[in-house]
């Protein structure tokens, strides 16, 4: 493999205050790569998310962009092409879905090359071609969803990392996001590392899944597989093991 | 020397009007431009009266602190509706409003021609003729005032004001009475300064609108920012200073009278302006609580004359902490305590009961709760926010001093459920029954008073207070006017008690924004517990927490839960709860799943399929 | 003819003066949200540095430049050395009024308290135009005209250039612009340099009419903010539009009220639109 891993992280450490949240994670994405980040809730994926983008501090570990390496100093990482998605899809409410993806694109250096990456995004959303004199406040859900992640696209990302991205969708309307991003990942290249509570949905569209839980890569699934889940997940998300957790 | 007397007189006032406003924005932390309005009131209301022979010196200070009051109560009415900013700049405009009707309203006032010949103060009598006498008296009622508020802001009010400021909707969540608290606090505020202005009227003689300006309220404004917002004693010590200022500037500086009082504000402004850079709480930090650790425990052993040893958790009818009202008096209490729940759930204040709703019959507090029914009795509740049904038709049922837990997805709709039961949120549709008595409709503080307190996922401690003072606040009693005007021992105990118990005693005198997350959890749960609730709401216990974290706070939750409380236990680490709790119930997209056993739940292919996600559909586009 | 349109013609030009005074404050608070009270002392500080100028033979122009100079400078001083500073809102309000003082009692200091009055530039064209039997004083009408240039003109700039994007993109959500790589810093810096220099021909135009004083700013200050508190949450032109409004009803008043009252109906208004429509005439209740 000559070509390094759009995303690679080793031994990743990360703590907020005195406590410990992220334990030694290690993983990597690669080019075109749909992966998914799945686990129980508090296991740490938001914040292994956060600490990627550069908005928690690794406190040791090795992250890599690209075969850059990204310190715990390193700011304006959406500049060395890392996109992230909160959960939530926020937008400038105030603002018009053009003049959203415009802010998308502040960083861009001519009005041109703005105009192409809005013309591309809404070409992955056509939706948003529809709307854009429309205030991103009076969008639904899932188009606000779009938006956010179309304001992520315009800066023309290598890695993109998505919180949660079909949470409050419907049933259907998730299944066209996750197939949506993943023909994007595939068709434009991009390294996706997208954390989600749909586990079947993710599952249809992602090449491997990493399981987190309590700030520990517990597991790693190749190939997985929508119908048939591995049996000790429920374990890991139920904690149905029984008995108390075991002293940290 | 008269010069010297004059100095005095004035500064006396001052102080007075300073610690006033201390109260107000110091302690309950309103920000407010208008502390001269009530000066004004005060002081054209004395001279108003007098030189038209209509009331003397004393009837016309109690003229200017009743129409104070009345102004005072209609200021407190939208503190807790509106933003601190709004209210900042509605209150300037009121100061300014007051401040032109003093030029505009002549027929009263006299406009900018102004009132000359006010008498001097005169009591039964008894006038005071001399600038010393006046300054002597002055002097010493500052001093009385001053000890005055110095009491209050130490006591149990003190501290609910305190604890109002950092969190309103905590201080809900424990049933303290805060529309009470803050138009009590306003009134006592605008009263003093409404008696500063009426002195200031008699002092000098003369008043016209150019004394109480809105200069002069942001002066009183920088006196408590700069002297220590909420510590008494530094606010007095700053405002003599800052008053004194302008009269020592000549003496040090040779400067000429006209360009005195331009440079003495350019000082002020630099002084301010200095201030709030390097130091923003002011000079001196406010006072906490602070009881020697030894005292707190000595007050553990200490046995009590009327009810023997105070337990709050063990003891199977004590369920409720004492307060110093006394059990008999539990039923009453809480009566009067609902009804005035009931005015104030039609205030317009934050939680969502609608206008004109009536409010439920109080319940009653019987000591010993009758066991045989359901602690909580939820019947097919809704919530819709526009399109987004956030809970759909949720019904179940909480048995007494049972441990039950909450599990649900991000969105599943616990915390709007959980918002609803603690009445932060009102729902579209169901009823909710605690112990039979329907509260549906009642208001946050009043069912917290009837014994449903929820802590907050975001905590929402009382930042500035030190863990003593944080679960003091959670005690009954705890800002009543009728627990009198100190800090009953009983209070103490209690907290004391509970401090004891979560191993946080080595904390007691520490500010909680300085202590580790887990001990902020804990104590935020002995907070709660210092209520003494017969039903707990606990949001996201254990996010957070280290093991044996985690094992005290379970300690403690089968404590509790063994003297008769009911815990409800709602978080989304499903590990944690599954493993500790005696019933389940697990949310998914504003819909009860499942209900049972933890082992029976866990298994249940809907809760599975809850967890990961729907088949993905055979439909097609 | 009556009276009511005289007033309407006074009206227009004191709107004319608080919608410029409106908008310059609305250009700062909203992508800050930050409550810039030191406006009163810049407000000052603008007039009295034109008038030093002008008094002294300098031609207006270069008064005006100077004069828009100075204000930038001190704007941008009260925003990078204080409130920038200061974490808590409350602390800012309370420090803009500080530095209002050391302003407007600085000048006091050095020029004395006596209101002085202004000759405008154009003061040789005559005072008043006659159209239809109706008296209208040029002054009004370059203050009309003014601030519809002015304020149109950067509300297209803030409607259709990148930077009035981003001002807007701030205004609206703070983090979400951080996020997205806007530099916050340096777009309040320029915000507060422009908010300024709007102040500084609002105040100019305003000592033409009245005359300046050193402890003028507060008043004109405040009517400006109701004015733009009444226009609209997060409209930069709404807000210029609020403080005409309150302009000309200001002057409309003083149909039926004595002229001492005007102060007081003003901030009833204002106590009133805070009260029980928060978001403003023309703002927008969009979800945060």
């Amino acid at each position: 493999m000559s070509r390094p891993a759009a995303l690679r992280a080793e031994g990743l450490h990360a703590r907020y205050g005195p406590l410990q949240v992220l334990h030694s994670v290690s993983l990597r994405v690669d080019q075109g790569e749909l992966v998914a980040l799945v686990g129980p809730n508090a296991a740490g994926k938001t914040t292994l998310l956060r600490c990627i983008a550069g908005f928690v501090k690794q406190s040791a570990g090795k992250l890599e962009l690209d075969g850059v390496p990204l310190t715990a100093r390193t700011a304006r990482r959406i500049q060395l092409g890392m996109g992230y998605v909160p959960e939530g899809g926020r937008a400038f409410a105030d603002l018009s879905v053009a003049e959203n993806l415009a802010l998308g694109g502040y960083l861009l250096s001519s009005k041109r090359e703005i105009e192409a990456s809005r013309d591309w995004v809404v070409s992955v959303f056509p939706v948003l071609g529809g709307r854009m004199p429309q205030l991103a406040g009076t969008l639904s859900g899932g188009e606000r969803q779009m938006l956010a992640i179309g304001r992520c696209l315009m800066l023309r990302p290598k890695v993109l990392l998505l919180d949660e991205p079909s949470v409050g969708l419907a049933p259907k309307a998730a299944e066209v996001l996750l197939e949506t991003i993943y023909r994007l990942s595939k068709d434009e290249g991009i390294a996706m590392l997208v954390v989600e509570q749909r586990l079947r949905s993710i599952f249809s569209v992602a090449s491997r899944a990493y399981v987190l839980s309590r700030g520990r890569v517990a597991g790693e699934i190749d190939n997985p597989d929508p119908n048939q889940l591995p049996p000790d997940l429920s374990e890991i998300f139920l904690g149905t093991s029984g008995g108390e957790p075991s002293a940290g | 020397m008269d010069y010297v007397w004059e100095l005095g007189a004035l500064c006396a006032i001052y102080v007075i009007a300073a610690v006033s406003l201390n109260l107000l924005q110091g302690t309950m932390g309103v920000m407010t431009i208008a502390q001269a309005a009530f000066l004004a009131i005060g002081g054209y209301s004395t001279a108003i009266l007098t030189t038209r022979h209509i009331t003397t010196f004393v009837p016309s200070i109690f003229v200017g602190v009743g129409i104070s009051a009345v102004v005072a109560i209609l200021l407190a009415w939208p503190v807790l509706s509106l933003s601190g900013f709004i209210y900042t700049i509605a209150s300037f405009a009121v100061m300014l409003t007051v401040t032109s009707l003093s030029t505009s309203w002549t027929s009263l006032t006299n406009g900018s021609y102004g009132i000359p010949g006010i008498p001097q103060l005169s009591v039964g009598g008894v006038t005071l003729s001399s600038t010393a006498s006046s300054a002597v008296t002055y002097l010493v009622l500052a001093v009385l005032i001053t000890l005055g508020f110095a009491r209050i802001t130490r006591s149990h009010w003190g501290i609910a004001m305190r604890g109002m400021r950092e969190s309103v909707a905590a201080a809900r969540s424990l049933g303290k009475p805060v529309v009470g608290i803050t138009f009590g606090g306003y009134v006592l505020s605008a009263a003093a300064a409404s008696l500063a202005g009426s002195l200031y009227a008699a002092f000098t003689g003369y008043l016209d609108p150019t004394v109480f300006t809105v200069t002069t309220a942001f002066l009183l404004v920088a006196m408590v920012v700069i002297g220590g917002r909420g510590n008494v004693w530094a606010v007095a010590a700053g405002s003599l200073v800052i008053s004194l200022l302008p009269n020592l500037l000549p003496l040090v500086t040779p400067l000429s009278a006209s360009i005195v009082g331009p440079a003495t504000q350019v000082l002020y402004g630099v002084i301010l302006v200095a201030c709030l850079l390097l130091r923003p709480l002011g000079l001196v930090p406010e006072r906490s609580l602070r009881v020697r650790p030894n005292v707190l425990q000595g007050s553990l052993s200490a046995p009590r004359s009327f009810s023997g040893r105070v337990r709050l958790l063990g003891g199977a009818t004590a369920v409720r902490a004492p307060d110093p009202v006394g059990q008999r008096d539990a039923a009453q209490v809480s009566a009067a305590g609902a009804d005035r729940a009931s005015e104030s759930g039609a205030a317009p204040a934050r939680h969502a009961v609608a206008a004109g709703k009536q409010s439920a019959a109080a319940p009653t507090l019987a000591a010993s709760s009758d066991s045989t029914m359901p602690a909580l009795k939820v019947m097919s509740l809704s919530k819709q926010y526009g399109g987004v049904r956030a809970l759909s038709d949720v019904s179940f049922t909480l048995e007494t001093a049972v441990i039950t837990g909450l599990l649900g997805a991000n969105g599943a709709g616990k915390s709007t459920l959980l918002g609803i039961i603690s009445g932060f949120i009102e729902p579209n549709a169901g009823s909710i029954e605690l112990f039979g008595k329907d509260i549906t409709h009642v208001s946050p503080t009043a069912r917290a008073r009837a014994g449903v307190v929820r802590t907050f996922q975001e905590l929402r401690l009382f930042e500035g207070l030190t863990t003593l003072e944080n679960v003091v606040v959670g005690v009954p009693g705890v800002g009543r006017i009728r627990t009198g005007l100190g800090l009953p021992r009983s209070v103490l105990r209690t907290a004391a008690d509970l401090l004891e118990q979560l191993d946080l005693m080595r904390l007691a005198n520490t500010r909680v924004q300085a202590i580790s997350y887990g001990d902020r959890k804990l104590v935020a749960v002995a907070r709660a517990l210092a209520t003494g609730a017969r039903l707990l709401l606990v949001d996201e216990p254990f996010s957070g927490l280290t093991d044996r974290e985690i094992e005290r706070l379970c300690a403690i939750f089968r404590s509790t839960v063994s003297s008769g409380a009911t815990l409800l236990l709602i978080d989304h680490n499903a590990q944690a709860v599954t493993s500790f709790v005696d019933h389940l119930l697990v949310m998914d997209h504003g819909s009860l799943i499942a209900e049972g056993s933890p082992e029976k739940v866990t298994s249940d292919p809907a809760v599975i399929e809850a967890y990961f996600g729907r088949q993905v559909e055979e439909a097609d586009g | 003819m009556g009276v009511i349109p005289n007033l309407l013609v006074s009206g227009v030009g004191l709107g004319a003066i608080l919608g410029l005074l409106a908008f310059g404050f609305a250009l700062s608070y909203w992508p800050s949200r930050q409550f810039h009270f030191a406006y009163a002392g810049v407000v000052v500080a603008a007039s009295y540095t034109y008038w030093s100028l002008t008094i002294h033979g300098i031609s207006w122009i270069i008064g005006l430049v100077v004069t828009l100079i100075v204000s930038a400078v001190l704007g941008v001083a009260c925003y990078a050395l204080v409130y920038r500073r200061l974490t808590d809102s409350g602390a800012v309000f309370l420090s803009g009024f500080a530095l209002s003082l050391i302003l407007s009692n600085a000048i006091q200091w050095g020029f004395g308290s006596v209101p002085s009055l202004v000759q405008p530039p154009f003061a040789s064209l005559g005072n008043v135009v006659e159209v239809g039997g109706l008296r209208i004083p040029i002054l009004v009408i370059v203050e009309l005209v003014i601030f519809l240039v002015v304020a149109g003109a950067i509300s297209i700039a803030i409607y259709r250039s990148r930077l009035g994007v981003a001002v807007r993109g701030v205004s609206s959500d703070p983090d979400l612009a951080q996020a997205a790589g806007i530099n916050s810093n340096r777009l309040l810096i320029i915000v507060y340099a422009v908010g300024s220099m709007v102040a500084a021909i609002g105040a100019i135009l305003l000592a033409y009419q009245s005359g300046i004083s050193p402890n003028d700013g507060f008043n004109p200050m405040l009517f400006a903010i109701n004015g733009m508190l009444v226009g609209g949450r997060r409209s930069f032109s709404g807000g210029a539009a609020g403080g005409f409004g309150l302009g000309v009803i200001l002057q409309l008043s003083l149909w039926k009220l004595p002229s001492a009252w005007q102060t007081t109906t003003a901030f009833v208004v204002l106590v009133i639109i805070v009260l029980v429509r928060p978001q403003g005439v023309f703002g927008r209740k969009v979800e945060a």
